[in-house]
């Protein structure tokens, strides 16, 4: 066989002590289409991060053409036509579809000079190959989320790629858009260019690539030939053992109703209803792009909802529908953006949801506020320094904790939490599990989004599944595995 | 000095010395006489002291039989909180009509106070605090097991214990170590206490460890087993960060206490 156009070499990629990848060998053809496949937080987009350059190897050698190459942003991998298609969608609201499509790879006039004409035309013949039927100067701010992510494919393929990396195709994706994805693959690979992309769906891997890599923990378990692929195999080694038994799982008994969710739509979800009740911690699977964090944001006010109802069980009773979610504590999937004020001390932003508590005649009480902060600390297991402790010190597993604190703080008994331990090393995440069941044996109720299966799998009394914006099944405690949630997402 | 206060300082002062004269607690308290002796006959009401003239003297027989229903009741054990954390998340784990055992130790002694708030209740045990606290539920099942008291912590144990338990099975095993460590795995501190958990182990479906955090990184005399022993282990917050990941990965599901209190739910008193 030629030299590989790209080879890793004993690359090993770890943050804050916890292995994100480890021992990675392996090597990537021009004209061959690779599929990575494995369960979530196997660390499939984190190869890929680290062949873009966005994240630093921390062991190990990468050859490009047989030469050592050193990447230190997804800038440089670009200039060697390292293309990367990712599931988040890195557009510009702001600005036309044609705008969009063309940044970085605008044809220019004397090195220059914007070509407006022939750019254009360029992106009008990628979006016919796409079959997307647009008005290429409007904004792309009105685009749905599927045609977003076709615009982020189409740009990707103006780069000419040399190296094309497609993250996960966006679970709202339609099965004909998949398939002209696919078929474009086919295309770029008579062209020459080596294609890696990642799926969670073995049929599609075994379809439309030529090698099979199989990812687990961090490891490369298995490469496959794709005539010698078998499905079970396949299954299996994305598996690998359940794990569901390891998880501190404690099931109390079931109060009375917390909440009640009645068809709620909006432009990311379909009439979606379901209740919560105290005791309870109710897990929410779904892929990328399926409505997960969507519906949380609606859940907890952070998006609107355009029929169908959200009640607060206890305010229900007065006859009163519930306008800020008080009883609600949400934790961002995002810890560090969205849930932290880095300017303020760990104990202020441990009261910062309630600063009531800690005031008088509406002045506030250091001294009462670093006391109160200090116990609602210390009964979730945190001993710091509140008032001059920085939260950039802490762990993720100690941050994840405050959170949790300032929500205790506020008496809420509705805790949702978006990826809980994402990050967090395993005693932060037995930890984190721990509290939980503290809140649920309190009477709190929970709901838990996260892409590991066995977690779902672990921890949750019902699951419920989400599938493009609708609610497409429901899982009780005993049915809920980790092969039965993957089989799910894995099937159409 | 309000008056509970100063009746707690008057029963110190004459536990300490025996007995006492009014003159004296009066200055010692720096209250007036006649204070003084309505407190002391307060206190004889109580059946505390004797009076005699211008004076009290402490009711020997009252103190020890006092100090009997105290051991009784498991008032030797010192109350501890911690203990009482892993007493709730164990009692948790028992569901209805279950039949579950609950060996020695003061860890056991505060699972099996938490259990007594249950409403159905199978309980077989070995420790003697447990089942009289566990007769405070009048609809419970208690069966206490025979064989040889153990005096220094009120446990049966020896050869008619191991013979009770043949042809029993239970479904859900409490019991406390004196150590929990790497080396070690769980560790106890004589052969009697060893042959118990030899047993136990054999007729239980599964095995829950109590062990406060105090107990980690320590070893006794005895290994009963390596850590992956059991299939449970209740513990505290505080147990150095090794243990739980290890606990995980080995698929012993570790339980830890955290503080939080009902009345920090909203909606809950």
């Amino acid at each position: 066989m030629s030299t590989a156009i790209l080879r890793l070499e004993n690359v090993s990629k770890n943050f804050q002590n916890v292995d994100a990848l480890s021992d990675i060998n392996v090597e990537f053809h021009s004209g061959n289409v690779t599929a990575l496949i494995g369960g979530n937080g196997a660390g499939k987009s984190t190869l890929i991060k680290v062949i873009s350059g966005a994240f630093q190897i921390s062991q190990g050698k990468i050859y490009y053409n047989g030469e050592e190459v050193h990447f230190k942003s997804p800038y440089d991998s670009k200039n060697f036509g390292i293309i990367v298609c990712s599931q988040e969608i890195q557009l510009f609201n702001e600005l036309t579809i044609a705008e969009n499509i063309y940044l970085g790879n605008e044809t220019l006039e004397k090195d220059i000079f914007l070509n407006l004409k022939n750019t254009e035309k360029k992106v009008e013949e990628i979006l016919k190959k796409l079959n997307m039927d647009l008005d290429i100067h409007r904004k792309v701010k009105h685009l749905s989320l599927a045609e977003k992510f076709l615009i982020q494919f189409a740009r990707a393929l103006l780069s000419n790629p040399k190296i094309l990396i497609i993250d996960e195709l966006i679970d709202i994706l339609t099965q004909i858009e998949c398939n002209m994805v696919y078929e474009i693959i086919n295309e770029l690979k008579s062209k020459n260019v080596a294609v890696i992309f990642i799926t969670h769906k073995i049929e599609e891997a075994i379809k439309f690539a030529d090698n099979i890599l199989v990812m687990r923990e961090g490891r490369i378990i298995e490469t496959i030939e794709t005539k010698y692929a078998d499905k079970e195999t396949i299954k299996n080694d994305i598996l690998g053992q359940d794990l569901k038994e390891h998880f501190p799982k404690l099931t109390v008994k079931k109060g009375e109703e917390l909440l009640k969710i009645t068809n709620i739509s909006n432009r990311f979800l379909n009439n979606i209803s379901f209740s919560l009740r105290r005791g309870e911690i109710l897990g929410i699977a779904g892929l990328v792009g399926s409505g997960r964090t969507s519906l949380l944001k609606a859940i907890v006010g952070l998006d609107k909802v355009s029929n169908g109802e959200i009640m607060i069980s206890s305010e229900h009773k007065n006859g009163k529908k519930a306008k800020t979610h008080s009883n609600i504590g949400f934790m961002s999937e995002s810890r560090d953006i969205q849930g932290f004020f880095p300017s303020l001390s760990i104990g202020q932003n441990v009261t910062i949801r309630n600063l009531k508590k800690i005031s008088k005649y509406h002045i506030l009480n250091p001294k009462l506020e670093m006391m109160k902060s200090k116990d609602v600390l210390d009964r979730i297991g945190i001993k710091c320094d509140c008032y001059n402790g920085n939260i950039s010190f802490l762990s993720g597993g100690n941050r994840q904790k405050i959170l949790v604190a300032r929500n205790v703080f506020s008496k809420c008994n509705i805790y949702v939490f978006d990826e809980p331990t994402k990050g967090i090393d395993i005693a932060g995440k037995v930890e984190i599990y721990n509290i939980i069941n503290e809140l649920i044996r309190r009477g709190a109720g929970i709901i838990l989004v996260s892409s590991d299966f066995t977690e779902l799998a672990g921890m949750c009394d019902r699951v419920l599944v989400i599938k493009k914006g609708s609610m497409s099944g429901e899982l009780m405690r005993e049915e809920i595995t980790q092969a039965s949630l993957f089989t799910i997402f894995s099937d159409n | 000095m309000f008056k509970v206060a100063r009746l707690a300082k008057i029963k110190e002062i004459i536990l300490d010395r025996g007995q006492i004269d009014v003159n004296t607690l009066s200055s010692l308290l720096n209250v007036s006489d006649v204070t003084i002796r309505s407190d002391l006959e307060e206190l004889e009401k109580d059946k505390f002291i004797q009076r005699s003239h211008g004076g009290a003297v402490l009711n020997e027989d009252y103190i020890k039989q006092q100090d009997f229903q105290k051991t009784l009741l498991g008032g030797k054990l010192e109350y501890d909180k911690n203990k009482e954390y892993i007493g709730q998340i164990a009692s948790e784990l028992v569901s209805d009509g279950e039949w579950i055992f609950i060996g020695q130790g003061s860890t056991c002694y505060y699972v099996a106070k938490e259990l007594v708030k249950k409403e159905t209740l199978n309980v077989l045990t070995n420790n003697l605090y447990a089942a009289v606290v566990l007769s405070q539920n009048k609809k419970a099942n208690i069966i206490v097991t025979g064989g040889t008291l153990m005096n220094s912590d009120l446990f049966l144990s020896g050869d008619m214990f191991l013979k009770v338990l043949d042809s029993i099975f239970i479904s859900k095993a409490f019991m406390g170590v004196t150590g929990v460590d790497f080396k070690g795995g769980y560790t106890v501190s004589d052969y009697l206490e060893r042959n118990v958990y030899d047993k136990i182990k054999e007729i239980s479906k599964e095995l829950i460890i109590v062990a406060d955090a105090t107990k980690f990184d320590k070893t006794s005399f005895l290994s009963i087993g390596p850590l992956t022993m059991p299939d449970i282990v209740i513990t505290n917050e505080s147990v150095p960060k090794s243990y739980k990941e290890y606990f995980f990965n080995n698929g012993v599901k570790i339980f830890t206490s955290y503080k939080i209190t009902r009345s920090s739910i909203r909606g809950e008193i």
